[in-house]
């Protein structure tokens, strides 16, 4: 490559770049190596290209990356699917939303009450809907944050009432169907207050009761009494 | 990829085979280990072409580094998996020219840089001839148009024929077959020029 102002014939040029035989046709390989005969310009700077495309190749290779982009483990971390997330985040809330639809098939509803299968069925339902809920929920909420919007969701369906048959139930907001009830020997003194998930009220004998505000599959929602 | 274009002394590669087909199958489907699987195939090879691409290791490397974000993002959409490997190539062309695009905007005096790069080397006493040759082939690289420059690295980096480096950059074969023509002649050209203004630097440092 020592003659800068060597022009190749007008034409030729792109004949002359191409590395792999297949680029040409017969006919087009036939006529440049006709042409390659008669003219010493083109000839060179054919040589030239052929040398040219050696030297790039055997430039040094550049030392790789170590490893996977940071970003993109952090990317597939986030765009894991979403069950799969809960799974590894809130095992125990997942199960106890799997529960209440397994319940279903692990034990046939004719061998309970009427008012178990019924709750049963309501619980399977509310799961379902549950899981859906949170599968759908959108990008920008991190997993606890979209439980603990489904939950919310749930509560605002859920009243609570004392009742002078000495019951305090949870009811559906729509159906006002029973969700569960919890009974006392005494009646119970205040109207429910629900703050934070927990069911606050007070019976006639001074005792503070506590309930879970989160539906529980199968067992009353009792957490604590002073 | 047609291998019949090839040298037909060389043999046939990874890309051919029905294993790797379903690797970037695997990795189509979200599976992190097959990606880096291909991550692993091909990391020095992007890493080098982007490097060439826009003469710099450094950035070459974070250039490889988005491209392979990019390509984990794609890939869930791309159609064509036995033409993997130009598709990879495309999105690596593609943000070597974004960010040649963007390093002319915002540093317009890059080439009065690249220059007085040039003049400092010549001003290197005695470096080996190897690393010297290297430098300057590197340097005329980097004076030709980028969009040439790419198809002259996809044909002898890549080791593309013209007609998967049309399938790469979403161009005609008869488009590609211009583009690497005046490709090599830019850089023959700047190649002899380099090389010319090096001997005459020589001349003038031995002269007493």
């Amino acid at each position: 490559m020592k003659n800068p102002m060597l022009m190749p014939c007008a034409g030729w040029v792109e004949k002359l770049a191409v590395k792999y035989p297949d680029d040409l046709s017969f006919a087009d390989r036939v006529a440049l190596n006709e042409h390659l005969a008669s003219c010493p310009a083109c000839d060179t700077i054919h040589s030239a290209y052929q040398a040219m495309g050696g030297c790039i190749c055997n430039l040094p290779p550049v030392e790789p990356l170590s490893r996977l982009p940071y970003e993109l483990l952090q990317c597939e971390k986030r765009s894991a699917p979403r069950v799969e997330q809960l799974e590894t985040t809130a095992p125990g809330i997942l199960l106890w939303l799997k529960s209440l639809s397994e319940i279903m098939l692990v034990r046939p509803l004719r061998q309970l009450t009427p008012v178990k299968s019924g709750l049963l069925q309501q619980a399977a339902k509310m799961g379902t809907t549950i899981l859906s809920f949170v599968h759908s929920c959108t990008h920008g909420l991190n997993v606890l944050e979209r439980i603990h919007a489904a939950l919310t969701h749930l509560h605002q369906r859920v009243i609570y009432v004392s009742s002078d048959d000495h019951h305090f139930y949870a009811l559906r907001n729509d159906t006002s169907s029973i969700l569960w009830k919890y009974k006392k020997s005494d009646v119970f003194f205040s109207s429910p207050t629900v703050k934070n998930g927990v069911a606050y009220l007070t019976s006639f004998n001074a005792q503070m009761f506590l309930f879970s505000a989160q539906w529980r599959a199968g067992g009353d929602s009792f957490l604590w009494k002073e | 990829m047609s291998q019949s274009a090839r040298d037909p002394t060389v043999a046939p590669v990874l890309t051919d085979t029905v294993w790797f087909v379903e690797v970037v199958r695997d990795a189509q489907a979200g599976n992190l280990s097959a990606f880096d699987t291909l991550f692993q195939y091909y990391n020095a090879r992007i890493c080098t072409y982007l490097a060439r691409m826009i003469d710099n290791d450094e950035e070459g490397r974070d250039l490889a580094q988005e491209t392979f974000i990019k390509v984990w993002r794609a890939l869930p959409g791309m159609n064509d998996v036995p033409q993997f490997e130009t598709w990879l190539y495309r999105i690596a062309t593609n943000t070597a020219i974004d960010h040649l695009r963007r390093r002319k905007f915002r540093w317009p005096l890059s080439k009065n840089h690249e220059a007085d790069d040039t003049s400092q080397f010549l001003r290197i006493a005695g470096p080996e001839k190897q690393i010297e040759e290297a430098e300057l082939i590197k340097m005329a690289l980097a004076q030709v148009s980028p969009h040439y420059r790419a198809c002259l690295l996809l044909q002898y980096v890549a080791g593309f024929t013209q007609r998967e480096i049309a399938q790469s950059l979403n161009l005609s074969e008869k488009s590609i077959s211009i583009y690497v023509g005046r490709g090599c002649e830019q850089f023959r050209q700047a190649y002899e020029r380099l090389e010319n203004g090096q001997d005459a630097t020589r001349k003038r440092r031995s002269t007493p």
